[in-house]
């Protein structure tokens, strides 16, 4: 923990660019991911149980490989290379919006699919727009919508694969939490990684509290 | 003694017995006008032709092509409703499975009919409330549950004037002290009351109830009749359904039955 | 080509194999007398020299050499912690500080190779052809050019640290990435981002083709690059195969070990030069030595791994 404390700027900014990337892809994986779930819990259309079998599988894909296909998009010879996105942090959130796309639909359909359908007719019969309504829903689900948002943050911020790959690993640009723990390990520098590991380990445990704080809550208004 | 209020194809729509008051109404639109050219002074709030809700066709043998529609639940030639404050509700009555509550639902726009005409005479763009048969609450306070209807509805004042909103309802459910307590520990009656309160509040002018006396107890669907009434005397178009007399049958103006397939009207005998 | 590939699937194999071993035995070490286990560097063994010495080596002596290819900082560090019997590396500072410390012992210069500076055919510090790698680097800071840096405490790593001290520069420009990773995604990222870097000789080689980059400046003494091995101390942990592993360090100082070191060629180029009878304890005097006698050796220094 002495480490951890002595480890100043360096540190904190390893750490800032973990947070900083994750926030971002989840800001911008959040929205479509509720669109798509909430469209396949609406919507009973032909092959939709086809498209949750394929979400649910690109679910289980590695992280190196969205990273290897990723790279191979953005690399100088690649279709995309023209962007100079490569080795850069946005690079970095793409590859996270993607990781967090596949687990955050999955999750959220599974939330939403738990919700009273006369939710969303009454909503709609007391005026609501589809907009407020489709927020009644998150609202009427947000437990598990918690829980969703919590497990994709938690996948995407202690993935290394992709980071690695297309981010580089560069220090103090796109050097983040996991890329350094492989790197301190590479180096032969066992307790700087656990150090690093334990910035995780603490991060899991926080969210994990919270949401249990949160289910805590939730059970007590049933309860009541 | 309530008069007459509603009308089948039978009676002609200038019958003097159901004339349009206005007061608390939604005016008929000009449109109506036009539709009943025929008689201009008296417009139905409700106007439907040939109305008719077939069930999805099960998968079968084609070739049968009447087969292949899917069954007729239910069938209405013509209709015109012109309710007036005094009249009390419409009691829609009707067995088991015998198609009440799509009818509810395609009358509340919820859900397409199969075929036929069916419009709402009024200048609202979203004239009608459909209470489900176990309203449904929010997972919120009671309070919450009524502040939504109140940011929901089509004309929303200013925060001043939807607090004004909540709580003049809060009052008339007379769940009050309740306002801040979860709306799902709420009793059976306190829930239908305040499920009624959230959709009376932006003052509908068309409310349909889906045996809303199922599960709930005498007193409570006393209380339920109080109110409903308070509302038809404000000018609200009530149409409530159920499968068999209860004390909210005593109220009604009109009983209309759904029976082989297609839909009857008469007036109540109240 | 694919006769190597099967080798090095053999070897991954055997790592594999030894990592297993390793987990198993955690009752008391009882070193296997034909396993011989080896730390050394990435860039040694993609170069492919070690599928190219070793075999012989097993076939004769009836052991198992289980190579395992980490950057130096991680390989003294296995050696430290008696995960290894030898090391091979290419960082004199580090390594002396191995061997004072009495992790290991009986270090010996085996060869040395060289390192290259690369960078984009635009060369936008202007920097090709140069023989004074201080300068060139100087060059490249002052342009405030991107140069893609190891970073991670690799022997390649330590020796570009080495090298921006002697050009009196603190790598501190905004160009300069310190990625953390091995010289082959160094390499690509340097190609990709068209930034300059340096490299072993034996990686570039192996992977030219796949690159947009271009040898910038080489021949430099500077830019030699020693290595040793050295043992671990078996004072400080049970179950070492030390006498396996110096057995395999005099067979890489003798007379045999130099000639197949110098037989070596990838794409028929040579790549490491036996140094044996150059260099003692310090390996690092050889390089001092080596840039006092520049002036007089780089020309031929230079032409000779082009042969």
């Amino acid at each position: 923990m002495s480490l951890l404390l002595s480890m100043d700027g360096a540190l904190w900014e390893i750490i800032g660019v973990s947070f900083r990337v994750s926030l971002m892809a989840m800001l911008i994986a959040v929205p479509p991911a509720l669109l798509i779930a909430f469209v396949l819990v609406r919507c009973a259309f032909p092959g939709r149980w086809l498209l949750i079998s394929l979400i649910n599988t690109l679910m289980a894909v590695p992280t190196v490989v969205v990273g290897l296909l990723l790279f191979i998009l953005l690399s100088r010879a690649g279709p995309l290379g023209d962007w100079h996105l490569l080795f850069t942090q946005p690079a970095m959130v793409i590859g996270q919006i993607l990781l967090a796309l596949p687990i955050l639909v999955v999750m959220l359909h599974a939330a939403l699919a738990g919700v009273d359908k006369r939710a969303w007719e009454t909503a709609l019969q007391l005026g609501a727009s589809r907009r407020a309504a489709l927020w009644r829903l998150v609202m009427e689900a947000r437990f598990g919508v918690m829980a969703a948002l919590v497990a994709a943050f938690g996948r995407i911020i202690a993935e290394v694969g992709c980071a690695m790959m297309v981010g580089g690993n560069i220090a103090g640009f796109t050097r983040n939490i996991t890329t350094a723990i492989a790197l301190e390990t590479l180096k032969g520098e066992y307790a700087q990684g656990v150090a690093l590991g334990m910035v995780l380990l603490v991060l899991a445990l926080a969210l994990n509290l919270m949401l249990g704080l949160l289910r805590g809550r939730g059970q007590l208004v049933v309860q009541a | 003694m309530f008069p007459p209020s509603s009308s089948s194809s039978s009676v002609p729509p200038g019958d003097p017995s159901c004339p349009v008051t206005g007061t608390g109404f939604a005016q008929a639109s000009p449109s109506a006008a036009q539709v009943l050219a025929a008689d201009a002074s008296v417009a139905p709030l409700l106007r439907v032709r040939g109305l008719e809700y077939r069930l999805p066709a099960a998968a079968q043998a084609s070739g049968e092509s009447a087969e292949a529609q899917g069954r007729l639940l239910w069938h209405v030639a013509a209709l015109d409703w012109a309710p007036t404050p005094a009249s009390g509700w419409v009691h829609l009555k009707g067995d088991n499975g015998s198609g009440k509550t799509t009818l509810l639902r395609v009358l509340a726009g919820m859900q397409p009919a199969t075929g036929g005409k069916l419009e709402w005479q009024t200048r609202d763009a979203h004239p009608v409330r459909y209470l489900h048969q176990q309203p449904y609450l929010f997972d919120t306070s009671v309070a919450g549950n009524l502040v939504l209807a109140a940011r929901w509805q089509p004309d929303s004042g200013s925060a001043g004037q939807q607090r004004d909103q909540v709580e003049e309802m809060l009052r008339w459910s007379g769940l009050s002290d309740q306002a801040r307590q979860p709306a799902r520990s709420l009793s059976g009656g306190e829930r239908a009351r305040l499920a009624l309160a959230r959709a009376w509040l932006s003052r509908p002018p068309v409310l349909l109830l889906d045996e809303p006396a199922a599960n709930l107890d005498q007193a409570a669907v006393e209380q339920l009749a109080l109110r409903l009434e308070q509302m038809c005397q404000q000018g609200c178009a009530v149409i409530l359904s159920s499968h068999q007399d209860n004390a909210l049958s005593q109220g009604s103006s009109a009983r209309w039955t759904l029976s082989a397939a297609s839909l009857h009207t008469e007036p109540s005998a109240g | 080509m694919p006769q190597r590939h099967t080798l090095s699937s053999r070897r991954l194999l055997a790592t594999l194999a030894g990592l297993s071993f390793g987990a198993l035995s955690i009752l008391p070490a009882q070193a296997a007398d034909d396993i011989i286990r080896l730390a050394t560097t990435t860039s040694t063994y993609n170069s492919g020299l070690l599928d190219h010495l070793l075999p012989e080596y097993e076939q004769a002596h009836d052991v198992t050499i289980q190579v395992i290819a980490v950057g130096t900082g991680k390989a003294l560090r296995m050696g430290q912690d008696g995960d290894v019997d030898l090391v091979m590396t290419h960082a004199p500072g580090a390594e002396r500080k191995f061997v004072d410390a009495g992790y290991g012992v009986e270090p010996h210069g085996v060869m040395y190779n060289d390192f290259v500076l690369l960078g984009p055919e635009a060369d936008p510090a202007a920097i090709d052809g140069m023989q004074d790698v201080d300068a060139a680097l100087g060059k490249i800071a002052g342009a405030n050019a991107g140069f893609i840096s190891r970073g991670d405490d690799s022997g390649t790593h330590k020796k570009e640290l080495d090298l921006w001290q002697s050009a009196d520069v603190t790598p501190d420009f905004s160009g300069y990435k310190a990625v953390g990773q091995g010289m082959g995604k160094v390499l690509s990222m340097a190609s990709e981002l068209q930034d300059y870097t340096l490299s072993d000789r034996g990686t570039w080689l192996a992977m030219e083709d796949k690159l947009e980059l271009e040898i910038l400046v080489e021949g430099d003494a500077r830019l030699f690059n020693p290595y040793q091995v050295i043992l671990v101390n078996p004072a400080n942990h049970d179950g070492l195969n030390t006498r396996g592993a110096r057995e395999l360090a005099q067979w890489l100082i003798s007379s045999e070990g130099q000639q197949a070191i110098d037989d070596y060629r990838l794409k028929g180029k040579a790549l490491f030069h036996a140094s044996h009878g150059e260099t003692g304890f310090d390996a690092r005097q050889t390089a001092d030595r080596a840039s006092e006698r520049a002036p007089v050796k780089a020309q031929g220094a230079q032409a000779e791994p082009r042969s």
